[in-house]
C-alpha cells in the first residue's frame, strides 16, 4: 500500500496549548480522504503543517514519499492546495492570478488555465479583477488554481464553503473525477458531513486536536448497520412470530409508527420475511437501517471516545 | 533569483512606479524653480553649489526613502497582512529567496532612483542657472567628481536606509507604521544642526544607517522564514 501522506504523532503547540496532538494520519494513494471535524478542531493546522506553512512542534510528516523538514519546498511542486479561505491578489484579474501561479510553480502549459477554469465552471470572468468575485466564485477560482498543474496531491480545506447546492454538487463530481480519472489523491476537510460521506473513501475524524477515528467508509458503513426496520400493521402477531419462531428477543415495538426495530444482527431479512409470510402477516416494508455518518460523527464528537 | 524578481515586477504596476519617479523629480526641480521668483531671497539662500547639493540631497533622499516605504508596503507588508504570502510560501521556492527578491527590488530601485534623480535635478539646475543666474560660481571638474562619489555612497546608503521601516511595519503588518516610520527617520536625520549641516552631512550617518537597514532586512527575513502562517 502506498501512502501519499503519513503523519506520525504530529503535534503543534501554540502558546502552551496543544492544538494538534499526536495525530497519525494515513492517506493512501489515489483515495479521497475526508477530514472531518468541528470548527477549531485543528483541521487547518494539520493541513498547514502538511503544506509546510506551519512547522510542527513534534512528530513527523511524510508527503509523497519525502520526509518534510522546515526547509523543504521541492515537494510542494507536486501539491495543489486551498488552505483556510481563497486568497488571491485581489486587484489582479483571475487569469493574471492563475498565470502567476503557473510561473511560481514552474508550470508552462498555458492551455491548462482555460482548461482548469472550465472544469470549475468559471467562464467569461478571466479578465475580471478577483475583488469583484463572490465568495463562491473565489472558491471555484481557488480550486481551479489548485488543479491547474494536475498535482499528485490535492489539499482542500473546506472547499465547498460559500457555494450553493448546485455548485456543491458540481464540485463533488469534479472531485470524484479528479480522483478517478487523473488518479489524484485528495485530502478534503469539512464540517459538512453529507458532502464528505458521499465521496470519501476514508474518513478521519478530529476533535480538539486529536484524531478520534480513521477508517474506510466501507468499514464505517458495515460497522454501523444498526437495525432492521419492519413495518407491519399487526404488531402483536408479528412480535409473537419474532419471539417464538425466530427466537429473537432483541426488538422494540414502536406502536405510533407501526414499526418494529429488530436489533439482532444475526438474523437475515429473508428469514424475517419468510416467517411473516408464513404466518400471513402483511409486511408494509422492511429496511436495513444504518446510522448515517452524521449520527456516527455526532456521536464521536459528543462522546469524545471511540465506540466499541 | 532573476526570475523571482521578474515575477515580483509583474505583480507591480511598473508604469506607475516610473510615473512616480518622474513626478518626484518634477517636484524637486519645481522647488528649485521657485527660487527664481524672489531674487533677494534666493541670493540669501543659494550662495554656492555646496548649498544646492545639500538641498538636492535632502529632497531626493527624503522623497525616495519615503517612496521606498510605499513600495515595501505594497510588496511585503500587504502580502503578509492580506495573507497572500501564505500562497507564495506554498510554492516550491525557498522562502528566503522569495523575500530577498522583494527586498532587493526595493533596494535596487531606491539606489537607481537616487542616482538618476541627482543627475536629473542637477542638470536641470545647471540649465535653469543659465536663465536665472542663481549662482555665479563656476562648476569645476573636482566638484563634479566629489559629488559623483558622494552620490554613489548616498545612493547605497539610501538603498539600505529604505529598509529600516520594515522593522516597524512588520510588527503588526501595518502600512501606516511602515510609512510613518520612514517619514520619522527622514525628519530625524535631516533636522538641522545649523543652517548648512544636518546629521546626514556627516558621512558616518548615511553609511551606518545604510548598514543598519540591511541588517534589519536580514533579521526580518530570517524571522519570516521560520514563522508559521
Amino acid at each position: 500500500m502506498t501512502y501519499i501522506v503519513r503523519t506520525h504523532n504530529l503535534t503543534k503547540v501554540y502558546k502552551g496549548t496543544e492544538v494538534v496532538s499526536e495525530v497519525n494520519l494515513n492517506v493512501k494513494k489515489g483515495e479521497i480522504y475526508g477530514f472531518l471535524g468541528p470548527n477549531g478542531a485543528g483541521k487547518t493546522t494539520v493541513m498547514k503543517m502538511i503544506t509546510n506553512l506551519v512547522t510542527p512542534t513534534g512528530g513527523e510528516i511524510e508527503v509523497l514519499g519525502e520526509k518534510l523538514s522546515p526547509s523543504s519546498f521541492e515537494v510542494l511542486k507536486r501539491m495543489g492546495s486551498i488552505i483556510e479561505y481563497p486568497i488571491f491578489y485581489e486587484k489582479l484579474s483571475a487569469r493574471k492570478n492563475l498565470e502567476l501561479h503557473c510561473e511560481y510553480m514552474g508550470f508552462y502549459n498555458k492551455g491548462a488555465i482555460s482548461e482548469a477554469l472550465k472544469l470549475v465552471n468559471l467562464v467569461n470572468i478571466e479578465k475580471k479583477a478577483v475583488k469583484e468575485f463572490s465568495l463562491g466564485m473565489k472558491q471555484r477560482l481557488a480550486i481551479a488554481r489548485a488543479i491547474i498543474t494536475k498535482p499528485d496531491l490535492l489539499i482542500l480545506d473546506e472547499p465547498v464553503n460559500g457555494l450553493d447546492p448546485v455548485g456543491i454538487r458540481e464540485l463533488r463530481d469534479l472531485f470524484l473525477n479528479l480522483s478517478r480519472e487523473y488518479g489524484m489523491t485528495l485530502l478534503i476537510s469539512s464540517h459538512i458531513l453529507g458532502e464528505i460521506e458521499q465521496i470519501a473513501d476514508t474518513i478521519g475524524v478530529i476533535r480538539e486536536g486529536k484524531l478520534l477515528e480513521e477508517a474506510s467508509m466501507d468499514m464505517i458503513r458495515s460497522k454501523h448497520v444498526e437495525h432492521v426496520e419492519l413495518r407491519v400493521k399487526e404488531q402483536a402477531k408479528a412480535a409473537f412470530v419474532l419471539e417464538n419462531e425466530l427466537n429473537i428477543d432483541n426488538f422494540r415495538i414502536k406502536e405510533s409508527d407501526d414499526l418494529i426495530h429488530i436489533y439482532d444482527s444475526n438474523i437475515s431479512q429473508n428469514d424475517i420475511i419468510h416467517a411473516m409470510v408464513t404466518h400471513q402477516i402483511e409486511i408494509g416494508s422492511i429496511n436495513k437501517k444504518s446510522k448515517t455518518l452524521e449520527d456516527y460523527f455526532l456521536q464521536l464528537i459528543e462522546g469524545g471516545h471511540k465506540d466499541a | 533569483m532573476r526570475s523571482l524578481i521578474k515575477l515580483e515586477m509583474k505583480k507591480m504596476n511598473i508604469g506607475s512606479i516610473i510615473l512616480t519617479f518622474l513626478y518626484i523629480n518634477a517636484g524637486i526641480i519645481g522647488v528649485f524653480l521657485l527660487f527664481g521668483i524672489d531674487e533677494d531671497a534666493t541670493a540669501e539662500i543659494l550662495i554656492n553649489y555646496e548649498i544646492v547639493f545639500m538641498l538636492m540631497e535632502v529632497f531626493i533622499v527624503a522623497a525616495f526613502v519615503i517612496y521606498a516605504a510605499v513600495l515595501l508596503s505594497h510588496m511585503i507588508i500587504e502580502e503578509f497582512r492580506d495573507k497572500t504570502i501564505s500562497v507564495l510560501f506554498m510554492y516550491p521556492i525557498n522562502r528566503k529567496k522569495l523575500l530577498v527578491a522583494k527586498v532587493l527590488i526595493v533596494s535596487l530601485l531606491t539606489f537607481f532612483f537616487v542616482i538618476l534623480s541627482n543627475i536629473f535635478v542637477f542638470s536641470s539646475f545647471v540649465y535653469f542657472n543659465t536663465i536665472f543666474d542663481y549662482i555665479n560660481e563656476p562648476i569645476t571638474q573636482g566638484m563634479v567628481t566629489e559629488r559623483a562619489l558622494r552620490t554613489l555612497i548616498i545612493a547605497f546608503s539610501s538603498a539600505g536606509m529604505a529598509l529600516i521601516p520594515l522593522l516597524f511595519g512588520m510588527r503588526k503588518y501595518s502600512v501606516q507604521a511602515t510609512i510613518t516610520s520612514s517619514i520619522l527617520i527622514i525628519a530625524v536625520i535631516f533636522s538641522s544642526v545649523n543652517s548648512s549641516t544636518n546629521l546626514y552631512s556627516f558621512m558616518a550617518t548615511p553609511i551606518s544607517l545604510g548598514i543598519v537597514g540591511f541588517l534589519i532586512a536580514y533579521l526580518v527575513i530570517t524571522k519570516a522564514v521560520k514563522a508559521d502562517f
